[in-house]
């Protein structure tokens, strides 16, 4: 059995992967994913290598928006479980060494959570202050509106109460008010819930947004910052070894200030997600120039010590140009927009490998690129196997069908009659659970899922990956991106063909003249580092990760026996 | 020590290296001028600069040979052995000190600290290094005239071989470029030039700028670009996921940055009627000497000439200053913090007052255009591709995106000033190809027809 690490750094050097409940697994036959089905399928996440869970909000809700629409923070929705399932996945999932991080959503609730309905029929109660009401629907003009599509304003009357209410998202989940101590402390209890149930951390969504100043744009005010730095020091007093992940959807530049202070390693969140890293990576493939990596690597800051970015490939949400600040979209759409497959592409709503026309060549190549470049990889569930989507279900819910288990009915994910499930299973033919399911995949030891699970255990087993500095080295090639992750003598040095040719690059290696590279996927020695230029050829699509060993002179080289 | 300099072997050992202009039998070293010592050889380790005149039949030259005298050889330099000198003092094995670390070391000393020479001063600008007298350095081995050294990460010496009394004009134009507010170049550091005092005349060595690390340069971009377009037959150049054209707009955006630094840090000149008939009397003197090399521009000959009589009869003024003189892709370089235009030495063959002088900047941007024809064109030389029209397609695109990033406003005037200079240019490249790779001399030939035509 094995036993969580004791280090508080831990999620510095974790593999993270995103599990939605309701898609995974269905224990009770209802059609429903529910966390007694997760338990069954921990052994399977041991197996593959997964050091963290990351499981989106599981909350009673309406689920008017994919559960982020919490009615009742400290409770399981009824179709996926009960809290004593909730501690049954977490117990096995610690006992097998996976921890387990869940989606918090502070800045707003659901209408359907109590708090609203008692703050809409009785102003004066203890809920009345809970949320942000006004008379008039032009106060904090300066926000913009973050969901165009659906909605006008910012405000919504509510015939209830007579006033208009605050929200920053759909007009059906009202903003929380910061200001107000009481839900300040609520947010504690809350959280204090399932920390005492035993939960790694918390993904907190929308961080953002949490408080609303007159005449600003609403947005990383000084306040929130001060309210994250107080959920740290509660969590760090109380919870220690504990992370709070921060989805702030911003410019690295803004993002790293939920970090916090500097001198101290980080007083704010442990981690944020680093999101311009996905959309530059398809961006360097399409345009086979490792420009795009390039230059965001180099323009983002560095983080406290303590801290670490998450990345990803795909998760549950699309993501779009529209979702990174004003300044990077200009960049963006200047640059790379004028393509228009590079839009059709970029306003994601699908999986990674149909995105990739299911070339197992690029995915391969990008996963090299997630589980290398600096950040704690995030997986999304079903990627590991090259799971398709089904572009015609509405919303999101086309990237979120029913994990691929077996070729059997409902591909393993459920024994209820496949029209009761709560999305179908793909059945395409060329992602249909027929072909790709992790039955399958286990099969094969050519199969992406074994090729994917060999490369964790390569990216576990060098703290480099987790922790090491990041040199890019440039290059002859425009097209090969070639960095070193360096920690304590840990050197791996990753070159990535991003071009669909076969490349040469020559590398400029002069800092480890004398060292013998070894290729990590087979262990292979390549020639020995020396004064020249260092040259390589990649096959279209290649990448190769090296280990940079010790210094070797002709007298340390070969077996003893051939030495003299 | 002052003994006479033998160099039996020198001969062998310029006639070997890639900057150096003729080939063995066509040359002798007419005279060889040490400068100080930088280092004693009695300790083992003798550096200094010999200024080397060759004679050749075209006329004199003067080679800088930084040189390492050693008491003892070093085999992992062999590659760098100029030859043995017997002195009263002892044999030195000598090498060429740009192979030789520990003398590498020896010359980048003197950067820091007080002058050690009379006869040589080591200039530093106020911009900040972030190397010390003990950084190693490393060679690059892909210069052509010149050799560089990569001083720790961040610093690269470039060591002029071929040098002409007076400013460097690469030295000369980083001087007045690189500073706060100026991207568009690399840093310069400092440099290193011969002191005038002894009567010597002046000559820039050596330079020392910044390193620019994850740089590629823009030729292999531009090539990048055009392989992705060839192989998508279906794709036009607009919608290729390889397209070039943002970034040949922004490399024409940093072109005007860099002409505009240039007319503020150099003289200007306005031309108008009579000094156009000058430029157009040149390239018609160069175009009659290069029908006379190559046959088969005559039937191009006429067409030509009424270019530059329309150049000739052009009734505008022409706004002429410094400008680079050589600019092609491979003297720019495409960093993660955008274009930088390098090596301002101009065409190294010509002379000195030739290179720094006035001209108008639509002869880099004529040089630019006539790049892109060839980053397109080569690729189909290269691989046997018929598909002309493919690549036609990428040099419009990015032809158009370079001037617009520039700025070019292309009324009558502007033009044909323009599409003089690239004919000019291509005329040079017919000559060039006809006696280099007669194979590709269909390239500009094809150009100079589109562009007369």
């Amino acid at each position: 059995m094995a036993e969580l690490e004791d280090d508080a750094l831990w999620f510095k050097r974790a593999v993270f992967y995103e599990v939605l409940v309701r898609s995974f697994k269905d224990s009770s036959g209802d059609g429903v994913g529910d966390l007694k089905g997760l338990t069954e399928k921990l052994d399977y996440l041991q197996w593959l290598g997964v050091d963290c869970l990351w499981l989106p909000p599981f909350f009673p809700s309406p689920l008017r928006d994919g559960g982020y629409d919490v009615a009742d923070y400290t409770d399981v929705a009824s179709d996926i479980g009960t809290i004593d399932d909730f501690q049954g996945v977490l117990d096995t999932a610690h006992a097998k060494g996976i921890r387990v991080i869940i989606d918090f959503v502070m800045n707003h609730t659901s209408d359907a959570h109590p708090w609203f309905q008692a703050s809409r029929h009785d102003p004066d109660g203890p809920y009345g202050d809970f949320y942000v009401w006004s008379d008039t629907d032009d106060a904090y003009a300066g926000a913009r509106v973050i969901f165009v599509d659906t909605e006008a304003s910012n405000w919504t009357w509510d015939p209830v109460r007579h006033q208009y209410f605050w929200h920053r998202f759909y007009h059906h989940q009202p903003d929380l008010n910061f200001d107000n101590p009481a839900v300040r402390d609520a947010m504690i209890e809350a959280l204090s819930f399932w920390l005492d149930r035993g939960i790694d951390g918390f993904r907190l969504d929308a961080v953002p947004y949490l408080y609303e100043r007159e005449g600003t744009d609403g947005e990383n005010l000084p306040e929130t910052h001060e309210f994250l730095r107080y959920v740290r020091r509660y969590i760090d007093e109380h919870y220690p070894g504990r992370v709070v992940l921060a989805e702030a959807n911003q410019w690295p530049a803004d993002v790293v200030d939920y970090f916090g202070d500097h001198a101290s390693g980080g007083d704010e969140c442990h981690m944020c997600f680093h999101f311009p890293v996905m959309p530059r990576i398809f961006m360097a493939v399409r345009r086979e120039s490792r420009y795009p990596v390039s230059e965001i690597m180099e323009q983002t800051p560095d983080i406290p010590s303590n801290c670490q970015w998450g990345i990803f490939l795909r998760n549950h949400d699309e993501l779009t140009l529209e979702m990174v600040t004003d300044e990077d979209r200009d960049y963006m759409w200047g640059e790379y927009a004028s393509d228009p497959r590079m839009k059709a592409n970029i306003g994601i709503r699908r999986r990674l490998a149909p995105l990739l026309d299911n070339d197992t060549n690029q995915i391969e190549l990008f996963t090299a690129l997630l589980l290398s470049l600096p950040g704690s990889p995030v997986l999304y569930y079903g990627d590991e196997i090259g799971m398709g989507d089904n572009i015609w279900l509405g919303d999101r819910d086309g990237v979120r069908t029913p994990m691929q288990w077996t070729p059997d009915r409902n591909a393993g994910f459920s024994p209820a009659t496949p029209g009761k499930l709560s999305l179908p299973v793909i059945m395409d033919p060329v992602f249909g659970f027929q072909a790709v399911n992790v039955e399958a995949h286990q099969t094969s030891n050519s199969s992406l899922l074994h090729w994917t699970r060999r490369m964790i255990t390569i990216r576990k087993q060098h703290r480099a990956f987790g922790l090491g500095s990041f040199h890019d080295l440039g290059g002859s090639n425009p097209s090969v991106l070639s960095y070193i992750r360096e920690h304590e003598g840990d050197v791996m040095l990753c070159v990535n063909n991003l071009s669909r040719f076969p490349q040469p690059v020559e590398l400029d290696l002069h800092a480890y003249v004398g060292v013998q590279p070894i290729e990590m996927l087979g262990g292979v020695d390549f020639p020995r580092i020396g004064d020249l230029p260092y040259l390589l050829t990649l096959a279209g699509h290649g990448f190769y990760w090296f280990r940079l060993g010790k210094r070797i002179t002709p007298d340390t080289e070969g077996p003893p026996e051939a030495r003299a | 020590m002052t003994e006479p300099v033998q160099h039996p072997h020198m001969t062998d050992y310029l006639a070997r290296q890639r900057w150096f202009g003729a080939s063995v039998g066509r040359f002798t070293v007419s005279a060889v001028q040490p400068l100080s010592w930088l280092s004693d050889p009695l300790t083992g380790l003798g550096v200094r600069i010999e200024l080397v005149t060759v004679t050749t039949a075209n006329g004199r030259h003067v080679y800088n040979l930084p040189l390492a005298y050693r008491s003892e050889p070093v085999d992992s330099i062999g590659y760098g052995l100029v030859g043995m000198e017997t002195w009263d003092e002892g044999d030195f094995y000598v090498y060429d000190a740009m192979h030789d670390p520990e003398a590498r070391t020896v010359l980048m000393n003197g950067f820091f600290g007080p002058p050690k020479v009379a006869d040589m001063v080591f200039h530093r600008t106020g911009i900040e290094i972030d190397i010390d007298a003990d950084t190693p350095s490393v060679a690059l081995s892909v210069d052509q005239s010149n050799t560089s050294i990569i001083v720790g990460e961040t610093a690269l010496l470039k060591w002029f071989r071929r040098v002409v009394p007076g400013r460097n004009p690469d030295v000369e134009v980083h001087q007045a470029l690189s500073g706060p507010g100026s991207d568009s170049v690399a840093a310069l550091f400092g440099w290193i030039s011969t002191s005038n005092a002894d009567g010597l005349p002046g000559y820039d060595l050596a330079m020392l700028q910044r390193f620019l690390r994850t740089a590629t340069d823009g030729w292999e971009s531009a090539r990048t670009s055009v392989r992705d377009l060839l192989a998508d037959p279906e794709l036009a150049a607009s919608e290729a996921g390889g397209d070039f054209a943002g970034d040949a707009e922004r490399l024409g955006a940093t072109t005007a940055h860099v002409h505009e630094l240039m007319a503020d840090s150099f003289p200007t000149e306005i031309w108008a009627t009579e000094q156009l008939g000058a430029l157009a009397e040149r390239l018609r003197a160069r175009l009659t000497a290069a029908a006379a090399d190559a046959p088969m521009l005559a039937p191009l000959v006429p067409r030509i000439e009424e270019c530059y009589d329309a150049l000739a009869r052009l009734d505008m003024a022409v706004h002429a200053q410094r400008v680079h003189g050589d600019l092609h892709l491979g003297q720019t370089l495409r960093t993660t913090a955008g274009w930088k235009i390098i090596d301002f030495e101009g065409e190294p063959a010509a002379p000195l007052a030739e290179r720094t002088m006035l001209d108008t900047p639509a002869r880099d941007l004529a040089g630019m255009l006539r790049s892109f024809d060839y980053a397109a064109h080569s690729v189909l030389l290269q691989t046997g591709a018929d598909t002309l029209e493919r690549a036609e397609e990428w040099v419009a695109r990015n032809r158009a995106a370079f001037l617009s990033g520039y700025g070019f406003v292309p009324d009558e005037g502007a033009t044909i000033v323009l599409s003089a200079y690239e004919i000019d240019k291509a005329v040079y490249e017919v000559v060039y190809e006809l006696h280099h790779r007669p194979d590709w001399v269909t390239l500009p030939l094809r150009a100079l027809e589109r562009l007369v035509s």
